[in-house]
């Protein structure tokens, strides 16, 4: 083979390269179309005709097809819908928009055209840096209560229960626990117990006590234990992440920053029921094993209330970086003490008393320049109390500021800041002396004005309901009053919705809104960023606590912005 | 998991730049090498470095309500160190890419001599303990699930409902299992609508509403004590039977492959095979076939009512249909989902954590201190096969050394030698240097055609790093091509159609062949300058995010 033959041989080659290389580089230069971030979604649905769940939404009674909306809810903003016919079981939707705040909603339509059932993914955010996401969606009847579900271990979903993988023979079922929102996908679950059958004037008398953490997370339905270690397969055995000290009818006051502070409530001791004074921090940036902290003051010692007490308040007040913890039982009565738990700071001091003391009343941070504080209700040794009170928290102490009577004494009862300056209470027991304690159907609005607070416009529910919770839907700021016990001491499963229809008023013409899947008594209520709103646990019909965890649905839809995109139904 | 991680990677593995993410993306990459050391850190992951309760923030001082308080401390879990038991699973192709011969007999080896080594107690397969299961008498199954029953009926009447529904719902599954041998079906209706009130009073109405439902095809006719059974749950069953009242009856033709045996519907004798059975409720109902020679057969029926007659084939004699046992028992018993998912993701070659909830599972099922696998894998000249071992106590993983078996297994012997030894040094030291987060033993194949991969270079850095080959990229067949660059390694080798260059010729066609070679580089250059300047180049990002929905 002659030289040239090799020369051109090489330079063969080397023109093959460079072509090569030319794609390479050009290839590498467009480097692909820039990697879009996506967001997983698997839909499966509670149908209420056949009560069951189904994990194909095409089974589901009736739908005909899926309409897929992003919108920002806090913004009451719809920002574009789309539609998928049901039968390809899979839809992509490309380029939605990036943003804060973002949420997908899922309306399941009929033939006629209306929803028969929807869902929606948890609060998010979506950026060009993001991680893909993954939700698993539940979608249920509007104005409905359905288990809450979950697919666990690929073999179908199953109504979600609090986690107990545990060692030890616990009961996980509860009453007299607290559960807040964590973030916008999660719900923190912390303590209760098992109690034995009281009448609603009474002082608890618990069976067990739990000092569990528990985690719901409404992406994929889970319910988790901070305690429990999955690589391990087990319960840590070093008694972190869970409460040094088990209790029931405490507080649990979100801080920020992912931190909770639980204060006080009821414990076992020797087999006997006692209050707990203990101040203890469940802080969720923290690294597992750490989570739940017992804060020490200045000396060393551990952060713990003058008086220690149950059944009582704890406000936060941002604009201090401070909790509030007013009224309660010290197991002999009710106490007037106000204390602040400063966990900044370190300390926990008392800062003056109330005009009375107070067992479950209800005290709320109004939305006034100076931070008032409401405190409503209640009952003490003397029975149940009208009174309202107005006071500040100045250089560390109380100063009171103003008063006014309810038009119906109560205790017990659901209460909400619908407006920044005024506060609303629903039905309450009424009485100390009856076993029944005489549930009110009376509703009334507090309001701030001239800087005091007035008493007006009370109102009756459609029945009686002592010891109900109520929440605000924040697309139509309908209040929804959910769950209490009737006059003859049955829960009621009813949930009903009041419609504010100006700035002072509330319309008595409450509406149907569902009825429990389980009915409970006593059970934890919050409001998710999916709209939906979350029971836990809670007094089954015959008394007994439970385990598990149902939605309500309330439809709360996000209309489209005048002018804007989507149905705007 | 945390950024640990033992990354294989393929022979000619990609060089850094966008050049060579995109050359070697062109090469076919189902190729395997050795683990990259690791640098396992203390103190990572979910135990690692954990307090051992107190907190830093000191909290020593525990009053009276630490007194009170039902939490433990832990102590030290050192001491008398019993036989550690290791459940040692079946070999795994990853990606199935072995004949199922090679692993199954890798495998038996091993666990011979695991077996023989007597420093670990090794646990059976799942596969064989649940084989004893099911050939466990029937007779005592029943028995046992009766008591079961027994036991739940007082404890939903002493209104312990969470331990009455664990009772009921095994006594449930147990006598639905063994419903063939069931003489009296009517404690399986009782245990059914009892564990339906137990799971309702537990607030479990989503289970509770499935057993009743399930009692209302079984007996439609029932009334339910007011005083036990609360509304909600009556009026289920109420809506219940009202839809088999609704669907009315069918009839059921059985025929079985024997003459004469007999035909029960929910325990009740319905005649002789072949067999008319006329009036059966809509719904759920149990079909049994007996015959006192031929065994008997069983199943789960749904009746669709209507007036329909449905048809239902009974075969008795088979394999598993003999005494004591239904005819769908010849089949190999089901092995749980946790199980066959964990198989599954160590033969799809990555995995990590992902494992854990499996082997959680498993660990409950078998109380296994450690669990062992060997994952193999196949590449030019050996079967390569991977050992790991995971610690259930705190979901460690060790990955040991590779160990290559000859295609004609000549070093079989002293390749399971070296397994075992790899596995039980694990189980024995659990060393910090073989921990692995996260494993990757294959890249996605491409379809692309087969390349000549990167020379020695890459392979030798990969041995410096501490590093062993266990698989490598098909051998170049341009042994002309020596320089080991990326670039000549994607050179196409040269086909038959290719004219020989003449030699007159051949200086101008080199100085054309390096014209054009300039040229493209030129071209290639200003049009990946133009591209990457007028795309927006590495600032480009997307617009938007994508979802995907699946229902």
């Amino acid at each position: 083979m002659s030289s040239g033959t090799t020369s051109s041989g090489v330079w063969r080659r080397t023109a093959w390269v460079s072509a090569a290389l030319l794609l390479a580089s050009s290839l590498a230069a467009c480097g692909g179309p820039p990697e879009t971030p996506g967001v997983d979604i698997t839909l499966f649905g509670w149908d209420g005709a056949t009560s069951d769940f189904t994990s194909d939404v095409t089974n589901y009674t009736g739908a005909e097809r899926l309409q897929v909306k992003l919108t920002r809810p806090r913004g009451q903003e719809l920002v574009e819908a789309h539609d998928f016919d049901l039968g390809s079981n899979e839809g992509k939707v490309p380029e939605l928009s990036f943003g804060q705040g973002l949420r997908l909603d899922f309306d399941l339509i009929d033939e006629k055209g209306s929803r028969i059932a929807t869902g929606a993914t948890p609060i998010f955010r979506s950026g060009p840096e993001a991680e893909d996401r993954e939700f698993s969606v539940m979608l249920g009847p509007p104005r409905e209560f359905a288990p809450v579900g979950a697919r666990f271990r690929g073999v179908g979903y199953t109504q979600v229960k609090f986690d107990d993988r545990t060692d030890e023979d616990r009961n996980f079922s509860r009453i007299g626990h607290r559960a807040v929102r964590a973030s916008d996908g999660e719900v923190l679950v912390v303590g209760g117990g098992q109690v034995q059958r009281r009448n609603p004037p009474s002082m608890p008398e618990l069976n067990g006590v739990l000092g569990d953490v528990q985690l719901f997370n409404s992406g994929s339905g889970y319910v988790s234990d901070l305690a429990y270690n999955v690589r391990a397969g087990k319960q840590r055995d070093d008694g972190a992440d869970r409460l040094r000290i088990p209790r029931a009818y405490h507080t649990l006051t979100p801080i920020g920053d992912r931190q909770f502070v639980a204060v006080g409530g009821l414990t076992l001791d020797q087999g006997s029921t006692r209050v707990v004074g203990a101040v203890e921090v469940i802080d969720l940036s923290n690294e597992p094993g750490r989570r739940v902290i017992r804060p020490v003051d200045n000396e060393g010692d551990p952060l713990t209330l003058n008086t220690p007490r149950a059944m009582h308040t704890a406000t936060y007040r941002p604009s201090a970086g401070h909790v509030v913890v007013a009224g309660g039982t010290t197991g002999n009565g009710a106490t007037p003490s106000v204390e602040i738990v400063d966990i900044d700071d370190r300390r926990v001091y008392q800062a003056g008393q109330l005009s009375s003391g107070r067992i479950q009343h209800e005290t709320i941070r109004m939305g006034d320049e100076q931070g008032s504080l409401l405190a409503v209700g209640g009952r003490n040794g003397s029975g149940a109390l009208d009174s309202a009170e107005l006071f500040r928290i100045e250089d560390e102490s109380v100063e009171s500021v103003d008063g006014a009577s309810l038009a119906q004494s109560r205790y017990d009862f659901a209460a909400l800041r619908v407006r920044p300056e005024i506060m609303a209470v629903f039905g309450g027991f009424t009485a100390t002396d009856e076993a029944s304690g005489v549930p009110t159907s009376n509703c009334q609005l507090l309001v701030l004005r001239g800087g005091g607070v007035d008493a007006v416009n009370a109102w009756s529910l459609h029945r009686r309901r002592g010891g109900a919770d109520a929440v605000q839907l924040t697309q139509s700021n309908t209040t929804v009053v959910i769950g209490g016990r009737d006059d003859e001491g049955n829960v009621v499963e009813e949930a009903v919705g009041v419609l504010p229809t100006e700035q002072q008023m509330l319309t008595p013409a409450d509406d149907d809104r569902g009825t429990m899947d389980t009915a409970r008594f006593d059970p934890t209520v919050t409001r998710l960023s999916t709209g939906n709103v979350l029971l836990t646990g809670g007094r089954g019909p015959n008394g007994g606590a439970l385990p598990s965890l149902e939605y309500y649905n309330p439809a709360d839809i996000v209309a489209a912005r005048p002018g804007g995109g989507g149905d705007g139904s | 998991m945390s950024d640990d991680q033992t990354m294989w990677q393929p022979t000619g593995a990609r060089q850094p730049g966008v050049i060579g993410d995109v050359v070697a993306g062109m090469a076919t990459a189902m190729l395997v090498l050795a683990p990259m050391p690791l640098a396992a850190q203390e103190g990572a992951g979910a135990n690692g470095g954990e307090p051992s309760g107190e907190q830093s923030d000191g909290t020593s001082a525990d009053g009276s309500e630490e007194a009170a308080s039902d939490q433990k401390k832990s102590g030290d879990q050192k001491g008398d160190a019993p036989t550690p038991k290791l459940y040692l699973m079946s070999a795994q192709s990853v990606h199935e890419d072995i004949s199922s011969i090679v692993p199954e007999r890798i495998g038996a080896l091993l666990r011979d001599r695991v077996e023989g080594d007597g420093g670990v107690d090794v646990l059976p397969h799942l596969e064989t303990m649940k084989r004893a299961e099911a050939d466990r008498p029937v007779t005592a199954a029943i028995s046992k699930a009766r008591e079961k029953y027994t036991s739940g009926l007082g404890l939903v009447n002493a209104g312990r409902y969470e331990e009455a529904a664990e009772n009921l719902q095994s006594a449930v599954e147990t006598l639905k299992k063994n419903v063939a041998q069931l003489q009296e079906f009517g404690v399986l209706t009782d245990a059914l609508k009892n564990l339906a009130r137990a799971y309702w009073e537990t607030g479990s109405n989503y289970d509770a509403r499935r057993q009743i439902r399930q009692y209302a095809h079984l007996v439609p006719d029932a009334e339910l004590d007011p005083e036990k059974y609360p509304k909600g749950l009556r009026d289920i069953y109420d809506r219940e039977t009202g839809k088999v009242d609704k669907a009315g009856t069918g009839t059921l033709e059985i025929d079985a492959n024997v003459e004469g045996a007999t035909v029960l519907i929910d325990g009740k004798e319905k005649g002789k095979t072949p067999a008319s059975v006329e009036d059966v409720g809509f719904g759920h109902h149990y079909l049994v076939v007996r015959h006192p020679k031929e065994g008997t057969f069983s199943k789960k029926i749904r009746v669709r009512g209507r007036g329909k007659t449905q048809s239902f084939e009974a075969e008795l004699g088979g394999e598993g249909s003999g005494q004591g046992a239904m005819a769908e028992k010849s089949k190999e018993p089901s092995l749980p989902s946790y199980y066959t998912a964990l198989q599954s993701s160590i033969r799809d070659g990555n995995f990590g954590d992902d494992l854990d909830p499996y082997l959680s599972e498993l660990r409950q099922e078998t109380e296994a201190d450690f669990v062992a696998w060997v994952a193999m894998l196949k590449n030019d000249n050996a079967y390569v096969a991977a050992p790991f071992v995971y610690r259930m106590e705190d979901g460690t993983l060790i990955q040991g050394e590779n160990v290559e078996f000859n295609f004609e297994l000549s070093n079989l012997m002293a390749g399971v030698d070296s397994l075992q030894k790899a596995i039980l040094g694990a189980v024995d030291e659990m060393p910090k240097a073989k921990r692995v987060e996260k494993v990757s033993l294959v890249e996605e194949k491409e379809e692309k055609p087969k390349r000549a991969e990167a020379g020695e270079t890459k392979e030798d850095e990969q041995k410096d790093e501490g590093g062993e080959e266990v698989a490598r990229a098909d051998q170049t067949e341009d042994k002309s091509s020596t320089s080991g660059s990326e670039a000549e390694s994607v050179e196409p080798p040269p086909t038959p159609e290719d004219p020989p260059p003449e030699d007159d010729e051949g200086g101008n066609k080199a100085l054309l062949y390096g014209l054009v070679a300039g040229g493209t580089l030129l071209v290639g250059a200003g049009v990946a300058g133009g591209v990457y300047y007028f795309g927006g180049g590495a600032g480009q990002q997307p617009n938007g995010f994508e979802a995907t929905i699946t229902w």
